[in-house]
């Protein structure tokens, strides 16, 4: 698994874990539905994806540490950022 | 054996000859290329002008400056950078025209340059001359683009930087891809290797092209590839004659993203390979002796000036350096990097490399994962081409008179006295001869804090409050705008 899915992958579990948080939870199973559909895509398998997967990453540990109305809408934030990014061409290889 | 040397100057800048530029002609004479050029050598300057949009191309003073230099020392210079590949669908350099064009656009012309600007590889960049590279670790031969093979003497000036499929962009690769004409560079690309080609090795999964109605985009697969290889059936079938790929590179930015092509490692590390060995056939083209390097390593930008846009840079200005060897030049500028904080807010900090002491291209200029800032100086250092291993040596400032106005070096009384007593700029003859119309006084700290600490309207005779409106005529009717009635309006409305 390369480095983007993995930190990726880290990011999904802590949102598993915090949608045991009852004020929380559905935004966090929305969320993580929205990110199964794009965890395969050629964003996530190449380095295009990991600055989104680090940012998603550190703002699931915020929330896990602070969990609070702001940081779940930073998450939610980055999430849309992947949606937006996930599909664009335009990788650059030369 | 003797390390080579590499000159160097930082980035910092106090005064006109440690600018940058003349940093850049600093160690062009410090690392003895003016040595090199001789009265009447026909000297190339190779450098990329850059993608249309992107921002971090080294800047047309630099390439002035050497340009200058060059003809000081007797030498006819032009500057220079080759067609490329089709790469991307939209590619601004892909033929003598198109390189021209995104030249000039960004600032590069004969007028700017003090000599011409060419594209080496001819019209649509098959003007070259064929070498064969015995000693090289993966090919055999190189196309080199014609200008630059049939100079006496070659300054391959470069903007180091990161690239995504090299990795780093640096001289070898400057040299290894910029100095190949285009058939050179589907050879460097690996088109049609039976092991490395993307044709022969990708893993194509067509099934996943979701056919023409719910892929509004689906005809730019068929429209990226230019010998017309990729086909979209009436039944919604993607078709790929993969046999006759060229390794152009048009194709995957729209087949990655769909999950059509698997990315593929083996190429992207073939082809850093391959830049060595075609870095090789210049030098055997050119001649070792005729060939100096200088990195301009500013604006390090994560991806290449081929992009076509240009990110904020990973690490902050490191410096120039000169070096008559490509990969101690190279390897200076890596470690330079690797010790240099990441720019913050930068894909350094994104990436998790921003400490001083990470490498900063693997992650950050590489497209893909695995790949290695050192594939491509590593393998020059197997076929021969220099040393990874060098010797810095800090150039000292030539001193500002060395750096005079070129077009009129005469100091400011020899130059303009007798031109201002005939053109007078300043209105002596006005107000008690200080000139203008002005307080003698203000409040200097009232606008000197955070908050503004004076009335807005308290200065005297002004037109312009500052509110959004423009209130010229309070004085003077003819400043007034005219109203639809044709009559003058007292004021113009917010």
């Amino acid at each position: 698994m390369g480095r983007a899915q993995d930190l990726l992958e880290k990011a999904m579990n802590n949102i598993k874990e915090l949608s045991s948080n009852t004020d929380f939870s559905d935004r966090c199973n929305d969320g993580l539905s929205r990110l199964e559909v794009q965890k395969d895509k050629f964003f996530f398998q190449s380095l295009a994806g990991l600055p989104s997967a680090n940012k998603l990453f550190k703002a699931t540990e915020k929330m896990i540490s602070d969990p609070n109305e702001n940081n779940m809408n930073e998450i939610e934030t980055v999430i849309q950022e992947i949606d937006d990014k996930a599909d664009a061409p335009g990788t650059v290889l030369t | 054996m003797e390390k080579p040397k590499v000159y160097f100057m930082d980035a910092r800048s106090e005064s006109p000859d440690t600018s940058l530029i003349n940093k850049t002609v600093t160690v062009f004479e410090a690392a003895g290329f003016d040595n090199m050029i001789n009265k009447g050598d026909v000297v190339a300057i190779k450098m990329h002008c850059g993608e249309l949009g992107s921002s971090a191309y080294i800047r047309p003073a630099y390439v002035r400056a050497i340009a200058d230099k060059i003809k000081e020392l007797g030498g006819r210079p032009f500057a220079c950078d080759t067609t490329t590949q089709t790469y991307g669908t939209w590619g601004s350099r892909v033929t003598e025209l198109d390189l021209i064009e995104t030249a000039e656009r960004n600032g590069f012309s004969s007028a700017t340059l003090g000599c011409p600007f060419l594209s080496a590889d001819g019209y649509v960049g098959t003007s070259d001359y064929r070498v064969d590279v015995p000693e090289g670790y993966l090919l055999k031969e190189a196309y080199i683009a014609q200008a630059i093979a049939a100079a006496d003497k070659v300054i391959v000036l470069t903007h180091f930087k990161g690239h995504g499929m090299g990795v780093i962009g640096g001289a070898l690769k400057n040299l290894g891809i910029g100095c190949q004409s285009k058939r050179g560079k589907f050879n460097v690309h690996m088109g049609r290797h039976p092991e490395y080609g993307i044709g022969d090795s990708t893993v194509f999964h067509p099934e996943n092209f979701k056919g023409k109605e719910a892929d509004p985009d689906w005809e730019l697969l068929e429209n990226c590839c230019p010998l017309g290889l990729f086909k979209v059936t009436d039944d919604d079938k993607l078709l790929w004659e993969r046999e006759k790929c060229i390794n152009c590179l048009g194709c995957g930015s729209w087949m990655n993203p769909r999950g059509i092509f698997e990315p593929n490692l083996a190429n992207f590390d073939a082809t850093d390979i391959a830049i060595a060995d075609a870095a090789l056939g210049v030098i055997k083209a050119v001649g070792k002796e005729n060939i100096g390097f200088i990195n301009v390593a500013v604006d390090v930008s994560p991806k290449c000036d081929c992009a076509g846009f240009s990110d904020l840079p990973l690490v902050p200005h490191l410096g120039v350096f000169a070096s008559k060897d490509p990969v101690a030049i190279d390897q200076a500028c890596v470690n330079a990097a690797m010790h240099a904080p990441g720019t913050p807010g930068s894909l350094a900090e994104e990436m998790g490399i921003d400490a001083p002491g990470e490498r900063k291209f693997d992650l950050g200029g590489g497209a893909i994962e695995g790949l290695s800032e050192q594939t491509t100086i590593n393998t020059a250092v197997v076929n021969g081409l220099g040393s990874r291993d060098h010797e810095i040596v800090h150039a000292q400032p030539l001193g500002r008179d060395r750096f005079a106005f070129p077009p009129d070096p005469r100091p400011t009384k020899v130059r303009f006295a007798k031109m201002f007593e005939k053109f007078q700029p300043f209105p002596f003859d006005k107000h008690d001869g200080r000139g203008y119309n002005r307080l003698d006084k203000v409040d200097i700290d009232a606008v000197k804090g955070d908050n503004i600490t004076v009335d807005p309207h308290s200065h005297q005779d002004a037109a312009y409050h500052g509110d959004g409106g423009w209130h010229p005529g309070d004085d003077d009717p003819s400043f007034l705008p005219k109203n639809e009635a044709g009559n003058k309006d007292s004021k113009t409305k917010k």
